[in-house]
C-alpha cells in the first residue's frame, strides 16, 4: 500500500508545521530573552549567545565534538529503535510475554535513567560503546512501551479480516498491524529520539567527557554562561532536526 | 458445495467468563449457485457459524466441509463480507478493494484495473481515491462487497452486511446483491436477523433457534428468479414472511 500525500489523509498525518506561527513564537522568545537579560546580570542576552555560537562554529572545537556526539546518537538511537520496535511488537501481540515483562518495564521506566549510567560505565568503560549504551538506555524503553501499547489497542477485527483474505503472519504485521499502530509508534519514536539526545549529552557529561556534552560541562564549570547557552542551543537544534528526520524515516518505513 | 453436519461449538470464556455454547448440532447444506439465507435471532451464533466457514475459528464436533474437504483455514474459494465493514482506515477505496489481491502478490497495475472495474460495478464511481471515513455506511459496505468480489471467490459469505444501514440504503444494496447473484451465479450464504431480508434474498431460508443454535426449519421460498422489484406485494412472499415471523416469535418468547 502506498502512502498518499493527499490533504485528506486521515491517520497519523501530522498537520504540516505552520512555519509562520513557529517562527513568530521563536522570535517573540528571543525578544523576551534579550529584554530579560538586559535587565539582569545573570543571564547573557540572546544576541551575545548567538555571537558565541557563531564563534564556536568558526572555531575548530565544536564541529568535531558535534560529529563525535552525533555518531553515538545515530548508532545508539538506531539500535534502540530497531530493538524497541521489535520487542514492542512482540510484547503487544503476546499476552504472556506482556505479563512477564510488565513489572520489569514499569520498574525500569520509573527509575531515573541516570541511575543506569554508572552501570553502563562499569560495563563498557570509558569508550564509545558506553556512549552508545547510554543513548540506547535513554531511548529504548519509551519506544518499547509505546509500540506495545499501539499494537495492543489495535482493532482485532482488521486482523481477522486480513486472515479471512488469506494474509500470512508477516503480511498481517506489515500491512495491518504496523499501519494501524503507526500514529502511536511515530509518537514513541519521536519521544525516543528526544530522550536519546538527552542521553547523548548526559553520557558525555558524566562519563566519557567527549563531544558536545564535555564542552557543555567545561563551560558550565567555568561559569561561562554564554557558551553554555550557545551549546544548549546546539542541543535543542539537534533534537528538533532529529525529530523531523525520525518522523520522515518512520513514516517511510511503515508505509513501504 | 458447503456441507455442515452436526456442528457444535462452545466459546470457551477466557478465565473468569463461563463457557458459552453457541452451536448445538447445526446441519446445513448449500448447493452450488444457491442463495441461502440463514435467519436467526440476535446472538444465536450466526457470526460464529460464518467465521467457522471462513476458517477463522474452529469447531468442537461435527463436520464442516467446503467442496467436500474439511475447512482447515481461510481459503481462496470463500470471501467474507463483514457486518461492520472492516475496511482499512488508512487505505483508499481502491486499495481496500484490492487488498485481497495485494496479499496474493498481484501486481499493482492489475489490482488497480480489477478495483476500477469493481468500483464501476458497485456504483462507487468517482470515489476511488477516497478514504473510508469519507464514505457513508452504504458506500463503505459497497467497498466491502467489492473487496470480496475482487478475489473471485466461488462462495460469498455475508454476515448481516446491511444490518447497520438505513432502510433505503439497505434496499438498494439488497437489490445489487440479487443482481450480482443473478449475473455471476456465485454461491451465497447470508446470515441475518431480518425476516424481510431473508425472504427477499434467499432461494432457501434456514431458520435457526436461539442460542445455542440449531436448525429449526428449512424452507424453499419458491419465489421467482430474478426477483421482481415488486416482490413485496407477492402473496407467497407475504405468506412466507408471516410464517417466519410467527416461528421466530414462538422461538424467542419462551
Ligand atoms: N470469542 C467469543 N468468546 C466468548 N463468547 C463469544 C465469542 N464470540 C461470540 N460469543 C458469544 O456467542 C454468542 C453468539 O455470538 P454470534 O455468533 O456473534 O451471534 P450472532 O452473530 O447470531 O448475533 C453470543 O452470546 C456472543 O456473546
Ligand atoms: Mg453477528
Amino acid at each position: 500500500m502506498e502512502s498518499s500525500q493527499g490533504a485528506d489523509q486521515p491517520l497519523g498525518a501530522a498537520a504540516p508545521a505552520d512555519w509562520r506561527t513557529s517562527l513568530t513564537a521563536l522570535a517573540a522568545g528571543a525578544v523576551v530573552w534579550e529584554l530579560t537579560a538586559r535587565l539582569s546580570v545573570a543571564l547573557p542576552p540572546f544576541s551575545v549567545v548567538v555571537g558565541t555560537l557563531i564563534e564556536l562554529l568558526r572555531g575548530d572545537v565544536l564541529l568535531p565534538a558535534l560529529a563525535t556526539s552525533l555518531a553515538s546518537l545515530a548508532v545508539g538511537f538506531s539500535c534502540a529503535a530497531a530493538a524497541g520496535l521489535t520487542l514492542g511488537l512482540v510484547l503487544g501481540r503476546s499476552r504472556t510475554a506482556e505479563h512477564l515483562s510488565d513489572v520489569y518495564l514499569d520498574a525500569v521506566m520509573s527509575a531515573p535513567t541516570l541511575i543506569y549510567v554508572p552501570f553502563l560505565f562499569a560495563l563498557f568503560g570509558v569508550s564509545r560503546a558506553s556512549q552508545v549504551a547510554v543513548v540506547f538506555a535513554y531511548a529504548f524503553f519509551i519506544i518499547v512501551t509505546t509500540t506495545s501499547a499501539a499494537v495492543k489497542q489495535m482493532d482485532r477485527r482488521l486482523i481477522d479480516m486480513a486472515r479471512a483474505f488469506g494474509a500470512t503472519d508477516r503480511q498481517i504485521l506489515w500491512r495491518v498491524a504496523l499501519p494501524a499502530a503507526r500514529p502511536m509508534v511515530l509518537i514513541g519514536l519521536s519521544l525516543g529520539v528526544t530522550r536519546a539526545v538527552k542521553g547523548m549529552v548526559v553520557g558525555e557529561m558524566v562519563i566519557a567527557l567527549s563531544g558536545v556534552g564535555a564542552l557543555l560541562r567545561a563551560s558550565a564549570a567555568r561559569f561561562d554562561l554564554a557558551q553554555t547557552l550557545a551549546l544548549l542551543l546546539v542541543v535543542v537544534i539537534v533534537s528538533a532536526a532529529c525529530n523531523l528526520l525520525v518522523g520522515r524515516a518512520g513514516r517511510a518505513l511503515i508505509d513501504r | 458445495m458447503i456441507s455442515i453436519v452436526g456442528c457444535r461449538k462452545t466459546h470457551r470464556g477466557d478465565g473468569r467468563q463461563p463457557p458459552v455454547p453457541v452451536l448445538d448440532g447445526v446441519d446445513l447444506e448449500v448447493r452450488p449457485h444457491e442463495f441461502v439465507a440463514v435467519l436467526g435471532p440476535s446472538g444465536c451464533g450466526k457470526t460464529t457459524l460464518l467465521r467457522i466457514l471462513a476458517g477463522l475459528e474452529g469447531w468442537d464436533s461435527g463436520e464442516v466441509r467446503v467442496h467436500g474437504r474439511p475447512v482447515s483455514g481461510p481459503g481462496t474459494d470463500r470471501a467474507l463480507v463483514f457486518q461492520d465493514f472492516a475496511l482499512l482506515p488508512w487505505a483508499t477505496v481502491t486499495d481496500n478493494i484490492a487488498f485481497g489481491l495485494e496479499l496474493r502478490g498481484v501486481a499493482r497495475a492489475e489490482r488497480t484495473a480489477v478495483a476500477n472495474r469493481l468500483i464501476d460495478r458497485v456504483g462507487l464511481n468517482g470515489f476511488a481515491r477516497h478514504y473510508p471515513h469519507q464514505l457513508s455506511g452504504g458506500m463503505q459496505q459497497r467497498v466491502g462487497l467489492a473487496r470480496a468480489l475482487a478475489v473471485e471467490p466461488e462462495i460469498l459469505l455475508l454476515d448481516e452486511p446491511f444490518g447497520s444501514l438505513d432502510s433505503l440504503t439497505r434496499r438498494g444494496l439488497q437489490e445489487d446483491v440479487l443482481r450480482l447473484h443473478h449475473e455471476t451465479r456465485k454461491t451465497v450464504l447470508l446470515v441475518t436477523h431480518s425476516v424481510d431480508e431473508a425472504a427477499r434474498l434467499g432461494d432457501r431460508v434456514v431458520l435457526l433457534g436461539p442460542r445455542p443454535a440449531r436448525v429449526i426449519e428449512t424452507i424453499e421460498t419458491g419465489l421467482p428468479r430474478p426477483r421482481p422489484d415488486d416482490i413485496g406485494s407477492d402473496r407467497r412472499f407475504v405468506a412466507l414472511k408471516e410464517h417466519l415471523w410467527n416461528r421466530l416469535k414462538a422461538l424467542t418468547s419462551r
